[in-house]
């Protein structure tokens, strides 16, 4: 941007705020009963399944239509990001399968290298992924089947978890992805069901005492052994979790009895974890409770020949249950329209969940074709997580990310760290859940900090600043907010703004710092209340 | 007492080139006024997971404890110079990694609650804890934390309230402290940064005088329609934003002016989120409710006996709270800790040498008003007859019933009905003198 010539300023002001104030005019207030507008529309759009516009995507979206482009998302025919392939070349571990990933990388040595990369991975997809609405979906459906990589050996198996279980199916049908997560390491290690079993029999405890009578030479040790083993049993976590979170919703439709009778039903389903083999889901018949179990009223048999059928038996059960077309739905629509929908809409989302069998792009769209989502309400109106408020401020400036430590630091300081997550529950994605006071604070400093360059490895491009007005440094703050802010600057935060503008320029004369105008103006945008809703 | 520690600190902020270099004036610190107590402080740690009630106050007079945890349980006389229970009474003891709460137990400022909890039946982390929060066991219409319905509910009618006078040393709020009252988060020990210059910047952006401008409903409406709009035309995200400027301004300037540089607590943790808290308190502002959580008390496998996970955090646990008396000093004596978990757990050791979910719990009170010394609460045996569904720990503490303790004996509220909703205040605990 060029400052060279900047001829009397002061007398240049009242001009300044004159067409500041025209510019502004333009901008329709959010709630306007009117319906949105074409462009509104669109942005509407990219702010719910993209993490928000890149400089540009807009008018491209605007070119296409915005039907076709949807489809060209849901139906993935979209161009992969050659930058963004260029970002992932470096990761080393980002393609490998966990038993690849346990052989090299669990040296003290290297052993957080996956754990990092994947963290990166993440990142770095939701900021330069060409199919946004797959990202979104990512970053729904990863909340949705939490697993916290600081648990156990989680951190060697979540990048094949990332990649094969969620990221796989987020547009194909919910049974498929529910049952990828039941039997995919990352989560049966993190929800203990790898460790759940039947009580032993018996016959086993006697055989216990004898063989550790022979090695100890002692009967108490023995006995000691045998009330162990007696301890060994059922866990609960998973199948509690499974009905809770991941199908029908708290306490719909189910009882402490089906917990239990779900969790016998999948005892067995356990990792095999011995790098020499392949790692993998494993079923140990061993483990089994070899026993009918009746779930949700309706009795399921357990087919002694094929032991494994029981446990996917109740998970096609649960994929297909009513409760659970309900629950994703309504958490569905949440998510993507607003933190609190409407019965109406979530019961129409629901009933083309069950119409197209669960799959989920036809959900996606049945909620952007649904009578509501477009209602001006619903614009702008959702409070962006600190994981979106960060990814959309990276996207919207076009900033070249070449590395995230910082990032993910200031993620872990707004309490958002990726894959860290420590409740089944994921990152809650309501406002309540995030807009404590003091919370906005780092906020303000991250775009700041982006803005000034002071992330390490990370910089808005000189490109973002092209264009602006060369003489007339009160309207930068309207340039600059056309190309942050869908809805625009309010009345408060324009003025506001203009007073700022006014005392930074009436304490400095001198031409160099102009040249940090611009960047100023951005960040107070990006810690602007309207950059934090989307 | 408190004046001396006062003059302390004014000397402290007067000296100090520290306060020079504040863009705010530190009219404040002239201004609080010195004459008044400062009045009572409740700090409300919540260990999430549900902390095994049987490990940490342990029922070592009860010799079915060592037959259903053949493990796990917390040995008498573990040998090999290991240490043992800390016998409290005959019957209890505490872990070994409790020591450092010995002291506060001798002093009679602190006591355990046993067998107290939810008469809600939920095994769920998620459903326990809101219930406990919101202090309304099975009812999902209640989204406003009881601490903060105490607060907003004893909000000084001019708005004069202190920025601080709730605070959570986090970067989120812990439930029950978040509702219509604002309450500060801010995340511990950051002091060298430039966020001072920030609350300046962003000051207008989120508009100081915006309250009286745009939320003033006609004057002619009164009470509590009056308070609804108000709470209605003011936009969270702006309210949000307000508050932090405010609050945390005030807490800045404290933090500058705590030249004591505590000792004796250890890293991080929840000792540096007491830490803070503790550095409020002893600015003498008023301060009435803080917060702390800690997450990870879900031990499943590996919860370990004299050592191992669990020793290890309740180690860090009583090691932060005595330096946090330590620190305090004679403000000990009106500030009252107390440690609550959604849940207990199951009192026999699973397979995996842990516990699962179970039902009553455990709460640790320490402070002035605790009638110390002393363990509270009915525990009739760990034999099958006395376990709740044959399994866990029963409740025969409401946790309500110590909540409202507080309140009346500590804060000196008198809960009016419906605050707890559902709930007729019972029979006296006896935690609160």
């Amino acid at each position: 941007m060029r400052t060279d010539h900047l001829p009397a300023l002061q007398t240049l002001l009242p001009l300044a705020l004159l067409l500041a104030g025209s510019v502004c005019a333009q901008e329709r207030p959010v709630d306007d009963p009117n319906p949105l507008t074409e462009t509104q529309r669109i942005q509407h759009f990219l702010s719910r399944f993209s993490f928000g516009p890149t400089p540009g995507l807009v008018e491209q979206v605007r070119k296409v239509g915005l039907d076709k482009w949807m489809d060209r998302w849901l139906e993935d025919e979209v161009e992969p990001s050659k930058y963004l392939a260029e970002r992932l070349r470096d990761l080393e571990t980002i393609g490998l399968d966990s038993t690849t990933i346990v052989r090299r990388f669990s040296s003290q040595k290297l052993r957080n290298k996956p754990r990092e990369e994947l963290k990166d991975a993440v990142l770095f997809r939701s900021i330069y992924g060409a199919n946004q609405l797959e990202e979104v979906a990512t970053d729904f459906w990863r909340n949705h089947f939490n697993v916290d990589i600081n648990k156990g050996n989680v951190r060697y198996y979540a990048t094949e978890y990332e990649n094969a279980v969620i990221r796989k199916h987020v547009l194909g049908p919910f049974g498929q992805l529910l049952e990828a997560s039941a039997k995919h390491p990352a989560m049966l290690v993190y929800l203990d069901n790898a460790i759940s079993r039947r009580p032993p029999t018996k016959q086993e405890l006697r055989e216990i005492e004898r063989n550790t009578r022979r090695k100890t030479k002692s009967a108490e040790r023995a006995q000691e052994r045998v009330e162990i083993a007696k301890q060994r049993g059922l866990n609960e976590n998973y199948a509690r979790e499974l009905l809770e979170l991941h199908t029908l919703g708290v306490d719909n439709y189910y009882k402490q009895k089906d917990v239990i009778a779900v969790a016998k039903a999948l005892t067995g389903w356990t990792v095999q974890n011995d790098p020499k083999q392949k790692i993998g889901f494993r079923f140990r018949a061993d483990m089994h409770e070899k026993e009918d179990q009746v779930v949700l009223g309706s009795r399921i048999r357990d087919d002694r020949k094929q032991p494994l059928e029981i446990g996917e038996k109740i998970l096609k059960k649960l994929a297909r249950h009513k409760g659970t077309s309900h629950f994703i739905a309504w958490k569905l629509c949440r998510y993507f329209v607003n933190d609190k929908p409407s019965e109406a809409m979530v019961k129409r989302v629901a009933s083309a969940f069950r119409r197209s069998r669960g799959k989920l792009a036809d959900v996606y769209r049945a909620i952007v074709k649904d009578r509501e989502f477009f209602a001006p309400a619903n614009f702008q109106a959702k409070y962006k997580r600190p994981y979106e408020f960060v990814v959309s401020a990276l996207r919207v400036t076009g900033a070249e990310v070449r590395s995230t430590r910082d990032v993910h630091r200031y993620l872990a300081l707004m309490s958002e760290p990726i894959y860290e997550c420590e409740d089944p529950t994921g990152y809650y994605d309501q406002a309540e859940a995030w807009n404590d006071p003091g919370t906005m604070a780092v906020r303000w400093k991250f775009a700041l900090d982006l803005v000034r360059g002071r992330i390490r490895g990370i910089r808005v491009p000189d490109k973002f600043y092209e264009g602006l007005h060369p003489k007339l440094p009160l309207v930068w703050k309207d340039q600059l907010a056309a190309r942050v802010l869908p809805a625009g600057l309010s009345e408060k935060t324009s003025k506001a703004l203009d007073r700022q503008i006014r005392g930074y320029l009436e304490d400095r004369q001198d031409r160099g710092a102009l040249r940090d105008l611009p960047a100023l103006i951005l960040g107070m945008l990006l810690g602007s209340p309207e950059f934090q809703r989307q | 007492m408190a004046k001396m520690d006062r003059r302390d600190f004014l000397k402290a902020g007067a000296a100090g080139a520290f306060a020079a270099s504040f863009p705010v004036p530190l009219r404040c610190l002239g201004t609080t006024k010195q004459s008044q107590d400062p009045g009572p402080v409740f700090v409300a740690i919540y260990l999430r997971g549900g902390m095994d009630p049987l490990n940490v106050v342990v029922p070592h007079g009860f010799a079915e404890y060592y037959k259903i945890r053949p493990t796990i349980a917390i040995r008498k006389e573990p040998g090999e110079g290991a240490k043992g229970v800390i016998d409290l009474d005959g019957k209890f003891g505490l872990h070994p990694a409790l020591a450092p709460l010995v002291s506060l137990w001798k002093a009679k400022m602190f006591a355990p609650i046993v067998n107290v909890g939810s008469p809600h039946p939920t095994r769920s982390h998620f459903d326990a804890q809101d219930f406990m929060e919101y202090a309304a066991p099975g009812l999902r219409t209640v989204h406003q934390g009881w601490l903060n319905r105490y607060l907003a509910a004893t909000a000084d009618r001019n708005g004069k309230d202190s920025e601080l006078r709730a605070l959570a040393t986090q970067g989120l709020l812990p439930r029950s402290m978040r509702g219509t009252y604002p309450v500060l988060a801010v995340q511990p020990e950051r002091r060298r940064d430039r966020t001072g210059e920030l609350l300046d910047l962003f000051d207008e952006l989120y508009g100081k005088d915006d309250k009286k401008k745009v939320a003033e409903p006609p004057k002619q409406m009164k009470g509590r329609r009056r308070r609804k709009r108000m709470e209605r035309r003011e936009d969270p995200v702006l309210a949000s934003g307000q508050a932090t400027i405010r609050s945390l301004r005030r807490y800045r300037q404290i933090q500058a002016g705590d030249f004591g540089m505590p000792r004796g607590y250890p890293r991080g943790g929840l000792a540096a989120k007491l830490k803070g808290i503790a550095s409020v308190i002893k600015s003498g502002e008023r301060i009435h409710v803080a917060g702390a959580d800690w997450n990870g008390w879900d031990h499943h496998t590996g919860e370990g006996a004299e050592d191992g996970r669990m020793a290890k955090m309740l180690g860090h646990l009583g090691a932060a709270i005595a330096a946090f008396y330590q620190d305090l000093g004679a403000h000990g004596k009106r500030t009252v800790v107390l440690t609550m978990s959604e849940f207990g757990r199951t009192c026999r050791e699973n397979g995996n040498a842990g516990t699962d979910h179970g039902h009553g719990g455990l709460m640790l009170a320490f402070g002035g008003k605790v009638r110390g010394g002393t363990v509270h609460g009915r525990f009739d045996g760990l034999e099958n007859g006395h376990l709740y569904q044959g399994r866990d720990l029963p409740v025969t503490t409401d946790f309500r019933d110590v909540f409202c303790e507080v309140l009346t004996r500590h804060m000196g509220f008198e809960p009016p009905h419906g605050f707890f909703p559902d709930y007729r205040p019972r029979k006296d605990v006896g935690v609160f003198a």
